[in-house]
């Protein structure tokens, strides 16, 4: 027998004795011991903070049989400040020192239960509530981007704002859409279906999606006609396909852990052709604003003009003669008959998409991928599928056992396997700037976020903005992979807007907003808040302590001790004779740890 | 918030060219030789220009039914989102485009790429797109004779193919990226064969040579350390050096750092070469962005001795083309900026008197249905598209390939009018790789498809 097999099964024994006090999760453990040993090595992670060295066969043949063993500390004790960092990105908008203190005293289960906790708040009405005269849908976008800002980065209730960045990307509504752009209301009354329905049923959220007017504008089905017998015009079919192909169950069939299943041949199994597509077409025909309460009357596809702004918050209503009566093909042979009507052919075949065996591993992969890993397990999948289709009370769809399922995953939690080589998610241009602006304490004089425009254009230099893909496919589409990936068989899905050139422009729009504590350059004015780094310059003229605890509160600990000396250094180099050089220092430090790839790679 | 404008990012990047002492990068790169280029024979040159018209372009708007019989059956099956018989005289297209009594017209609004196609510069490829093998009748694919294309109508997958040409989900090549590294040992520059002006795609990416983003004055330098933080004081910029050539384990962690490389690498060359160069006086127009990258293309054309490259493979975007909706007030814009972007670009070639040397095309994820849909005057996504060719190398003036008649239920209508393309992605793509220089042993390395097809010269380039 070959000794890295012989140690394999050792570690695996250790690995069960040692966690065999908690029932749930050694269950886990068993199924996927074996994974994590495939991904991060056995031997090794004796510290918190050193990176794993090399891959896993030749540390697991080579490394002696008593190496310690990781066990995930239970989630109702409380974590060390690294792990309860850790969570924090993968769950928060960003982690604080204030935050990592907080849960470092508490515990997981007791923070997740805290946040679960926190209620919805809807910023439609808060809209309404600044103006209640306003009528009209039109708007200027900057105000309402400002306002999603300020949720979600000052937002008590962190994780469904992250929760709700993440659905955002599956379930796509985007500002970036010429006719939304001048009608923020309809971004926004997204904003909170996503919101509302965050810790929710998947079903519900589903549904208030098609409803909501603008993604009904969004994928041009607000006011789809009915077919009629020799007309050309068809029903659109925009919605028809992204509700199967982006909303629900994507282009494959899929085995519960989120592989694609094959044929016969070793081909891919698709899980509709056109013909579906045109019967899902014929389904979402018929929808439009309600006339019912409208200030002024309006047809079917007129728009009504004046009215407040929470009646263009309302979902669509049907216009039963504006409704496809023919018989629709839908998966798998289901028909619905002809002359049922807009809400009944609705439920079918959304009842239908929901039910999919696709839909928890579709939808549950690529949750896992926006929070925690681009590269999850098929074993971590299944998992979240298994919640996906049962919270443990029979019930389908609910997301907050999948959200509590992706966070507590013993694969999300472990350091060691954060450890490994394909472990963890490059960091968005998003979460680049809601990290510092809440790791940072960003705040204008007297407090608050002050005016924060929307950061997607062409011209500003992060490129992204919340509610603002260029596309309904998001930001980056989950598969993308870069060439060296392709052949591992891994995918990087941020990695696709990370160009030679936008690598330079949000690496510098990081460095202009650090710099604004000066007072100057390109984030002078009041309007932008700007970082309160006082925490840091207290510790300037210690820099081995200022650097360790950035990368606690940063890189959840993830900076090999070489990154760590080199930041430390470059600190002590800049000396003392300016001065500021306690800012000076702070900003350094800053700067150079959100550069690191310890912090770029959310691990 | 005050962010640097266009005018004062050109000035401060010609200033941090400038002071390229302090500069971070490149890192062991030699600029000594740029000089020298100049002297080294440029008559080879050749570039390549891929537009990309992203969300499939309805182009039975773009090139239009005219003659009478045609034209009605068009009107019939567009049903509201057809464009206007008169408004299509002026672009109307003049033998030898007429083939069996049929007649053609450009949008009303592609006056400029009308007239380019008159003077021979601009050929037509009708009803291009993936196919698997040749399709001469609807029933071959419904039977399983032939095998269909994988997620038709599907963006994403359609895009991956079709930029790619070739096994692209198997191993990240696309067919410019092949060709490149066919091509790449022409340029004796260290700047990659391939460029973009609209980040990471499909096509660019080859076995050896990997695409390079470039912005509006090359690619931006890491500025903020050196040029904003600390002048006097290089422990901030050492440190950030130090930290990009980490060793990292991780492989996100390790790509970052590729591209940052790649980044630091090209800035200095790109962005100094450019400044170095005078200004060209083709007007491109303003709040048009493919005519602004079409700008930036034409600038690295001009300094293509600088970067001692005689082969250029760029990719260039303009987007929203899924016009679900707005097909009647959005798309006529579109069709527009197209037509001026282009032809200015040409016009460019010309004032650098490389215009036989440069040859653009356009390609997109699909073509669109024939019928409208019944959501706000659009179309929906089909399949086989008509395309533009542009250049003083391409045999203008004529269309290449077949344009179905504007008929529905016909042997190549997969339903509502979402044509099977008559002309493969690789027939299309080959005569463009053939005139780069790609030899016909060689084609099958950059088209890995083409052996299935019957033509692997259309003869539109000379």
């Amino acid at each position: 027998m070959k000794p890295g097999v012989n140690m394999s099964v050792e570690c695996i024994a250790t690995r069960r004795s040692e966690i065999s006090r908690d029932r749930v999760r050694s269950a886990l453990w068993t199924s996927l011991a074996a994974s994590l040993l495939a991904m991060a090595g056995c031997g090794g992670g004796s510290s918190k903070s050193a990176p794993a060295t090399t891959a896993t066969a030749s540390i697991a043949a080579s490394a002696p049989a008593t190496v310690a063993v990781e066990s995930l500390p239970s989630l109702d004790a409380k974590p060390t400040p690294v792990e309860a960092s850790r969570l924090l990105a993968q769950a928060t908008m960003g982690a604080t020192a204030n935050d990592v203190s907080s849960l470092s005293n508490s515990s997981i289960n007791a923070w997740l239960d805290d946040q679960f906790n926190k209620p919805f708040v809807s910023l439609v009405e808060a809209m309404v509530a600044a103006d209640p005269t306003a009528l009209g849908a039109t708007g200027e976008t900057g105000p309402y981007q400002s306002a999603q800002w300020e949720q979600s980065i000052r937002g008590p209730d962190q994780l469904r704002q992250r929760a709700r960045l993440a659905l955002s990307q599956i379930l796509v509504v985007s500002g970036s859409n010429g006719a939304l752009n001048v009608r923020p209301v309809f971004v926004e009354s997204h904003f909170d279906t996503l919101g509302r329905h965050a810790f929710g049923n998947y079903r519900d959220m589903l549904q208030e999606s098609i409803l909501n007017p603008g993604m009904a504008m969004f994928l041009s089905y607000l006011a789809n006609e009915r077919d009629y017998p020799g007309n050309p015009r068809h029903p659109d079919e925009n919605l028809a396909r992204e509700v199967m192909q982006l909303f629900t169950i994507g282009l494959v069939q899929l085995n519960a852990d989120g592989t694609p299943k094959h044929d016969a041949s070793g081909k891919t199994i698709p899980t509709y052709d056109q013909d579906t597509v045109r019967g899902m077409a014929k389904v979402f025909t018929g929808w439009a604003f309600s006339p019912l309460d409208a200030k002024t009357p309006y047809g079917f596809s007129g728009f009504p003009a004046e009215d407040s702004r929470r009646y263009f918050a309302r979902p669509l209503i049907s216009w039963p003669a504006h409704h496809s009566p023919s018989e629709k093909k839908l998966l798998d042979g289901v028909v619905i008959p002809a002359g049922g009507s807009a809400e009944s052919d609705m439920k079918i075949a959304l009842d239908q998409l929901f039910n999919h065996p696709n839909t928890g591993p579709f939808i549950g992969k690529q949750l896992i991928q926006r929070m925690v890993t681009s590269n999850p397990s098929p074993a971590y999948v299944a998992r979240i599928s298994a919640v996906f289709a049962n919270n443990g009370k029979g019930v389908r769809g609910d997301l907050k056992a999948v959200f509590r399922a992706i966070l507590t995953d013993p694969e999300a939690r472990s350091a060691k396997v954060a450890q490994g080589e394909s472990f963890g998610r490059l960091r968005d241009p998003i979460f680049r700037f809601t990290n510092l602006a809440r790791g940072a304490n960003m705040q204008v004089p007297g407090g608050g976020l002050g005016f924060i425009p929307n950061l997607g254009d062409t011209d500003t230099a992060f490129g992204q903005s919340l509610m603002y893909a260029p596309t309904v496919f998001g930001f980056s589409r989950p598969g993308f992979a870069p060439k060296s990936f392709l052949a591992k068989g891994l995918v990087a899905p941020e990695m696709q807007n990370a160009s030679e050139e936008t690598v330079v422009k949000v690496s510098d729009q990081v460095g202009h907003i650090i710099h604004s504590t000066d007072g100057v350059g390109r984030f002078c004015c009041n309007e932008f808040p700007k970082p309160e780094i006082s925490r840091w310059s207290a510790m300037a003229d210690q820099p081995v302590t200022l650097v360790d605890d950035m990368n606690t509160i940063f890189t959840g600990g993830a900076m090999s001790a070489t990154t760590a000396q080199t930041i430390s250094t470059a600190l002590l180099e800049l000396g003392t004779d300016q001065q500021d050089w306690r800012l000076k220092r702070a900003q350094l430090a800053l700067y150079l740890t959100l550069n690191s790839t310890a912090y770029l790679t959310q691990k | 918030m005050h962010l640097i404008g266009k005018q004062s990012r050109r000035a401060f990047l010609r200033h941090s060219a400038a002071l390229s002492g302090l500069s971070l990068a490149p890192l062991g790169l030699s600029l000594g030789g740029i000089g020298a280029a100049s002297a080294q024979s440029m008559g080879d040159f050749k570039a390549l220009v891929c537009i990309f018209l992203n969300g499939g372009n309805d182009s039975h708007n773009m090139v239009v039914p005219y003659d009478d019989r045609s034209y009605a059956s068009y009107a019939t099956n567009r049903a509201g989102v057809g464009v206007a018989h008169d408004q299509l005289t002026a672009t109307t297209l003049t033998s030898p485009s007429v083939r069996d009594g049929r007649q053609f017209a450009l949008h009303p609004n592609m006056t400029d790429l009308k007239g380019l196609y008159d003077q021979n510069k601009v050929a037509i490829i009708g009803n291009t797109g993936l196919l698997s093998y040749p399709v001469t009748n609807r029933t071959q694919l419904q039977s399983g004779a032939v095998e269909t294309p994988l997620y038709v109508g599907s963006h994403p997958d359609q895009v991956v193919n079709l930029l790619s040409a070739g096994p692209e989900q198997q191993n990240g090549t696309g067919w410019g990226g092949r060709m490149g590294d066919l091509l790449q040992s022409m340029n004796s520059g260290p700047t990659s064969i391939c460029m973009s002006t609209a980040g990471s795609n499909s096509m660019e990416t080859g076995e050896s040579v990997l695409p390079i983003s470039v912005g509006s004055d090359g690619i931006a330098s890491f500025s903020y350390l050196n040029q904003i933080f600390d002048f006097g004081n290089p422990a901030g910029t050492a440190a950030f050096k130090a930290l990009q050539r980490e060793q990292p384990t991780n492989l996100i962690d390790k790509e970052w750092l590729a591209t940052v490389k790649r980044s630091m690498d090209g800035s200095v060359i790109l962005s100094s070469a450019l400044a170095a160069q005078p200004a060209m006086s083709t007007v491109f127009e303003g709040n048009n962005s493919l005519a602004s990258q079409l700008q930036v293309v034409a600038r690295l054309i001009a300094v293509k001795s600088r970067l001692m490259q005689r082969r250029q493979i760029y990719f260039v975007q303009f987007s929203n083309f899924d016009h679900h909706g707005g097909l009647i007030d959005d798309h006529p814009r579109k069709m527009g900026q197209l037509s001026r972007a282009m032809a200015s670009f040409y016009q460019a070639t010309v004032e650098l008197g490389v215009a036989n040397q440069v040859t653009a095309f356009t390609t997109s994820d699909f073509g669109r249905t024939l019928t409208p849909n019944g959501g706000g005057g659009g179309s929906d996504h089909g399949w086989g598209a008509h395309h533009l060719v542009m250049g003083g190398a391409v045999k203008g003036g004529d269309i290449y390939g077949n344009i179905p008649e504007p008929i529905l239920d016909t042997a190549l209508d997969w339903g509502g009018g979402m044509t099977i393309p008559g002309v493969s992605t690789e027939e299309y793509y080959a005569p463009m790789a053939s005139w780069m220089g790609v030899s016909s042993t060689d084609m099958q390395t950059v088209l890995p498809n083409i052996g299935r097809f019957a033509r692997p010269n259309l003869g539109f380039m000379t």
